[in-house]
């Protein structure tokens, strides 16, 4: 679907005396699926509203009848104009506009290369090219390795169908419980919609390179419960969205820790959260735990990224994954960093450059946390 | 239907001496059908040996080599005993033989088998005074390779909880003041047991009250304080909860407790399990429901395997059974000297039903436990039993067959078998106690009324002794379906002195695909008596085993029923009829769970409230599916002793527990969450009894010691029994609402309730009989 889907208006009908209409603006497209802008939860939200053919009619005729009254006095000597490059202008542009800001700001700095010995794909961010994160391509044999646990996993479809169902988009109100975000917190939103956008870009680059088979088609007892996507299994882009959403939050609450004293316990939630995500695809029988391993590490180091354009002061950890096929993937083995056992060596870190835009956007998220500002 | 109607010889066969109906057909024409592939094959196999003590000397055959046998710990009293205890049912595992597999798959090998294993020398001591060869051995689930530790049990590493014994209050022996409470346990059998959740921990959230867990199918770990599966101590627990309580998931991975050997995923990674909910109503305290937690009150914990759920004869976990009690016994009286507490009170809640068994106290799992709750009580200190009522009143799983209904020399019992039904089935039949059947035959007819198979009871003056002093008339009769052996009807004169035959059928749809099917559909058990046939003094009682997966366990178990077309099931206004029709052979009455018939259970039926959540006990009205005995005096040990909540209102079915993990919450209905309630009330009140108080309400099973509302006569006391026990909390409930009529009836509940003096005659018949 087309990011202005929807049909075009109808071409007004010849008005009395006027002019005839304008060809109304096409309809907003379909919201919640991801498109090739991958603006998809924005859509619709600011986009202009159509306008009938009569109401064109009856502005012309109104503008008709009133405007001798404006011809009588000197237009003004000086015009002035916004700032140039201002941030602030952000708070002027429609969601989806704001969004594809958003996006090629993030996409003008991210690299990646394409090695064959082995196989693997090495992704960096920033002019000095920093690496974040080297994934090699599993093996069929540590696919075929996944497949025990994900039979035992089968065992709770009746327990997470609920989830999901209600997974299968992005799983926004899930963090927004964590939160407890309101409707005011629409740039809170739009900061997870966001970061869910970026992830998912990430996450199918990778994915193209890698094509590696779904567990459908390598287990014939896997059976998925949902239709299984189009696009490779490794990584789970479930888990890059859900761990960069995580991470971005993380950093969130821990800045807002006047709003959250709790900080700590949410931190813990999110964290939880996220791999309650990924590991409900496994369920689901669309993913391998070694497509949420390579997840979680893409999505963690999205989400660094992000809240280092952000202006928040962290460095984004670089790390190598090497699937190890009997391993199931676990946020407490995930969160210790560099873990050997379960294929992840940390192999360094560095800097990513403010970007005016995101700083823009963490600011009006810190506006909806002000104790005193009358938002909460 | 086109197949063509083909005469096949009757075959019957005797029975194994030793062995049972059920065992006759599981390693027989069963053994293809009765366990899922890989348990067919397994290397262990529990089992459980009833040892017939004997006066006099006891011919000695040389021990016995080559066959391993283990025994898992076994309860031994601490106080020397006069006379000893010496168990009559011992437990234990048999190793099959690593070569000959096909062999050892007849009941033959395997009765060798177990003689030559339990005439070995490890086994001397429970074989004094016992003439082996009159042993009758039971055999059922297999342990799993990786869960089996062959060995002798050790002790356990556990030392008592410090900051407990440092309160103070342990003087122990006798209570001092009042609101002064004693060191109690609480002992639960159950699955997916969270024993690490917050609920079951002390206030400051880091030390427990379960002293310890036993999960008989974990992996086994380096120690070998138990046979099989994994043991925890509250220090291991403690230990967990230090290094991993900030995420439980990871804590019960660190523990092994989701280690699977079953190929089953692990139950802990559930939202929700039996065990937590049951768990929690019977001892959880959480701050949300600003409970403090008593920390007198100490648990014992046992998880069965997930197993038992595929097994549908319902018999296989009788030995699992019985290691917990054993276990449970023998870790209570470490407590009590950890603690130095005389007379440890314990409560053991097991919230499983049993669907078959005679309903008179007697079966031999009945007797197994029952022995050992005397025992204790003699012994150790009071103990006290809480078991549900069961589920199944309106599942058409109980029938009545009275002297009436055969005057014309026949009756038939339609039993409906389901399509795409991967387990066996199971149907029992009871005789009348002491009855001689000669002259009658059991029948099996298929759904187009050929007869498939057929077991006469021979005529009179044959009924001989046989080899094991049990009736040579032991006997089963193959049935076919075209060629093929789909079922056997086995008869066996059961230890209660009934006679029992076992209708055993093969699924529809068997998972080994090289073998036939039983045709679904309704076959019908044909009832038949000649001239020489005496007259029923009482009637025959019909039972079907539970076939179901109520947890989902992929078992594809489908539940058989008696298709009686004379059962009014819908009444008038539309609602499922609670009520027996007349002429029916189905009966909803006498559905009762089998263990609860035992004299020494708590037997627990479900109620809801009847007029909205500002309901009083007094409008409490038997959950729809809850168990009862019979309402004419039939059956006189069958009797629901008391009630407590399984549903809110009709609208609101269930009660609220918590789930697997700390902080969520589990809607479960059954009476498997009424007993529960009861254990709890239970429990809390032996921390605080008097010593008099407790042994005067002994004698009718600690029933005087419950609190609630007392249960009118009549049909309504059948179903709910004497007295109705108030949940200690569910949501939105108000416990000075529902306790109105409990101020009033508490005194009248304190005497002794009739149903005390029903149990404690039972209790003395047994003691008479056995």
């Amino acid at each position: 679907m087309s990011i202005l889907g929807g049909t075009g208006g109808t071409g007004g009908t010849g008005g009395t005396g006027g002019t005839g209409g304008t060809g109304g603006t096409g309809g907003t497209g379909g919201n919640g699926t991801l498109n090739f802008t991958g603006l998809g939860a924005f859509l619709g939200a600011g986009a202009d509203p159509v306008y009938d053919p009569i109401l064109v009619q009856a502005l012309q005729i109104t503008e008709q009848s009133i405007t001798h009254v404006a011809t009588h006095s000197p237009l003004p000597q000086t015009i002035h104009p916004l700032g140039f490059s201002k941030r602030e202008n952000m708070a002027l542009w429609a969601d989806w506009v704001r969004s594809s800001v958003y996006l090629t700001d993030f996409l003008k700095d991210l690299n990646w290369e394409i090695g064959t010995r082995p196989e693997r794909v090495t992704l960096s961010y920033g002019k000095r090219n920093g690496v974040f994160a080297i994934l090699r391509r599993p093996t069929m044999k540590a696919f075929a390795e996944q497949l025990p646990l994900m039979r035992a996993y089968l065992d709770q479809r009746p327990d997470r169908a609920a989830e999901v169902m209600t997974q299968l988009g992005f799983p926004t109100p899930y963090f927004a419980m964590i939160l407890g975000l309101q409707s005011f917190n629409r740039y809170t939103f739009e900061l997870i919609g966001i970061t869910q956008v970026l992830a998912s870009h990430v996450a199918m680059v990778v994915k193209h390179h890698m094509a590696c088979r779904r567990p459908g088609r390598t287990g014939a007892q896997v059976m998925p419960m949902i239709p299984t996507p189009a696009h490779g299994s490794f990584p789970s882009a479930h888990a890059t969205e859900a761990y960069a959403v995580a991470e971005v939050l993380r950093g969130l609450v821990e800045q807002q820790r006047q709003h959250y004293t709790d900080f700590r316990q949410r931190k813990a939630l999110l964290g939880k959260l996220a791999e309650r995500i990924a590991v409900n695809r496994t369920v689901a029988g669309v993913h391998y735990p070694i497509d949420s391993w390579a997840g979680a590490i893409l999505g963690r180091a999205v989400g660094q990224i992000i809240l280092a354009k952000c202006g928040v002061n962290v460095s984004v950890d670089a790390y190598e994954y090497s699937a190890q096929g009997q391993r199931d993937f676990y946020q407490k083995e995930f969160e210790k960093g560099n873990n050997q056992d379960f294929g992840v060596t940390r192999s360094g870190h560095h800097a990513v450059a403010r970007s005016e835009v995101f700083v823009w956007l963490w600011g009006k998220v810190a506006d909806e946390f002000d104790l005193h500002n009358g938002s909460v | 239907m086109a197949r063509r109607a083909r005469r096949h010889r009757n075959i019957v066969n005797p029975l194994q001496p030793g062995l049972g109906v059920y065992e006759f057909w599981r390693f027989g024409d069963g053994r293809d059908f009765a366990f899922p592939a890989p348990e067919g094959a397994a290397k262990y196999l529990t089992a459980l040996a009833e040892l017939e003590l004997i006066d006099g000397p006891v011919r000695r055959s040389p021990p016995a080599r080559g066959v391993s046998i283990w025994v898992p710990t076994l309860w031994k009293p601490a106080s020397p005993a006069k006379p000893p205890f010496r168990p009559r049912f011992v437990p234990f595992v048999l190793a099959r033989p690593d070569r000959g597999l096909n062999n050892w798959d007849s009941p033959a090998e395997l009765h060798r088998r177990l003689l030559r294993g339990v005439s070995q020398t490890g086994f001397r001591r429970f074989a004094e005074s016992v003439d082996l060869r009159k042993a009758q051995f039971r055999v059922g689930l297999p342990v799993k390779r990786a869960a089996m530790r062959e060995c002798v049990p050790s002790s356990p590493h556990w030392q008592p909880d410090l900051a407990l014994l440092g309160r103070g209050k342990l003087k122990g022996r006798q209570i001092s003041g009042a609101g002064e409470r004693r060191i109690t346990i609480f002992a639960i059998i159950d699955d997916g047991l969270p024993f690490a959740h917050r609920n079951f921990r002390c206030s400051n959230g880091k030390r427990t009250r379960v002293e310890f867990c036993w999960l008989q199918s974990a992996k086994a770990d380096r120690r070998h304080s138990v046979l099989f599966g994994r043991e925890y101590t509250r220090e291991d627990i403690e230990a967990l909860i230090a290094s991993h309580g900030d995420d439980e998931d990871a804590l019960y991975r660190a523990a092994g407790a989701t280690d699977d050997t079953e190929g089953l995923a692990s139950m802990l990674a559930r939202h929700t399990t039996h065990g937590a909910h049951v768990m929690d109503l019977a001892t959880g305290y959480a701050e949300e429901r600003s409970e403090e937690p008593v920390e007198e009150i100490r648990i014992v914990a046992v998880q069965l395997p997930n197993l038992l759920t595929m097994d549908t004869s319902g018999v296989g976990k009788d030995m699992y059974l019985l290691s917990a009690f054993h276990y449970i016994f023998d870790r209570a009286e470490r407590i009590a000297r950890g603690y130095d507490i005389a007379r440890a009170r314990l409560v053991v809640n097991f919230s499983y039903g049993y669907f078959g068994g005679s309903h008179d106290g007697r079966i031999d799992v009945e007797a197994a436990i029952g022995e050992l709750i005397h025992a204790r009580r003699r012994l150790s200190g009071p103990t006290a039993l809480v078991v549900p009522a069961g589920n199944s009143f309106l599942e058409r799983m109980h029938a009545r067959i009275a002297e009436d209904q055969l005057a014309g020399g026949e009756t038939r019992l339609r039993w409906r078998l389901q399509p795409a039904d991967r387990t066996p089935n199971y149907v029992e039949l009871w005789f009348p106690e002491a009855f001689d059947p000669v002259g009658y035959t059991i029948a099996m007819h298929d759904p187009s009324d050929l007869p498939r198979g057929s077991l006469p009871f021979g005529s009179a003056g044959k009924a001989a002794t046989g080899r094991n002093g049990r009736d040579a008339r032991s006997r089963s009769a193959k049935i076919f379906d075209d060629n093929h052996v789909v079922g056997l009807i086995s008869a066996d004169y059961h230890r209660c002195k009934r006679w029992r035959v076992l209708i055993t059928t093969a699924p529809s749809e068997p998972g080994n695909g090289k073998h036939r099917g039983i045709t679904p559909g309704a076959w019908m058990i044909v009832i038949k008596r000649n001239a020489t046939a005496a007259p029923l003094p009482e009637p025959i009682h019909c039972w079907i085993q539970r076939d179901t997966d109520p947890e989902s366990f992929r078992s594809g178990a489908r539940q058989s029923y008696f298709d009686d077309p004379l059962d009014m099931r819908i009444d008038k206004d539309g609602s499922l009829r609670e009520d027996d029709t007349a002429g029916a052979l189905v009966r909803r009455f006498g559905s009762l769970n089998a263990l609860g018939t035992a004299n020494a259970s708590i037997t627990v039926a479900g109620f809801r409230l009847e007029a909205g959540l500002g309901s009083s006990m007094a409008q409490g009205r038997p959950a729809r599916y809850s168990g009862a005995g019979m309402q004419n005096g039939e059956l006189p040990e069958a009797r629901i002793d008391c009630g407590s909540m399984s549903d809110r209102l009709l609208c609101l079915p269930g009660t609220v527990a918590a789930g697997v993990h700390s902080g969520s919450r589990s809607i479960l209905q059954g009476t498997s969450v009424a007993a529960p309630f009861v254990a709890r009330q239970l429990v809390t009140t032996f921390t605080t009894a008097s010593d008099e108080d407790v042994e005067r309400a002994e004698r009718d099973n600690y029933l005087p010691l419950l609190r609630g509302h007392r249960v009118a006569a009549g049909d309504l006391r059948v179903r709910l029994g004497e007295v109705l026990v108030a949940p200690h909390w569910q949501p939105e409930i108000d416990a000075s609402l529902l306790a109105r009529d409990e101020e009033e009836s508490s005194a009248s509940s304190i005497s002794v309730p009739a149903s005390g003096n029903r149990k404690r005659r039972a209790g003395l018949l047994q003691r008479a009989r056995d």
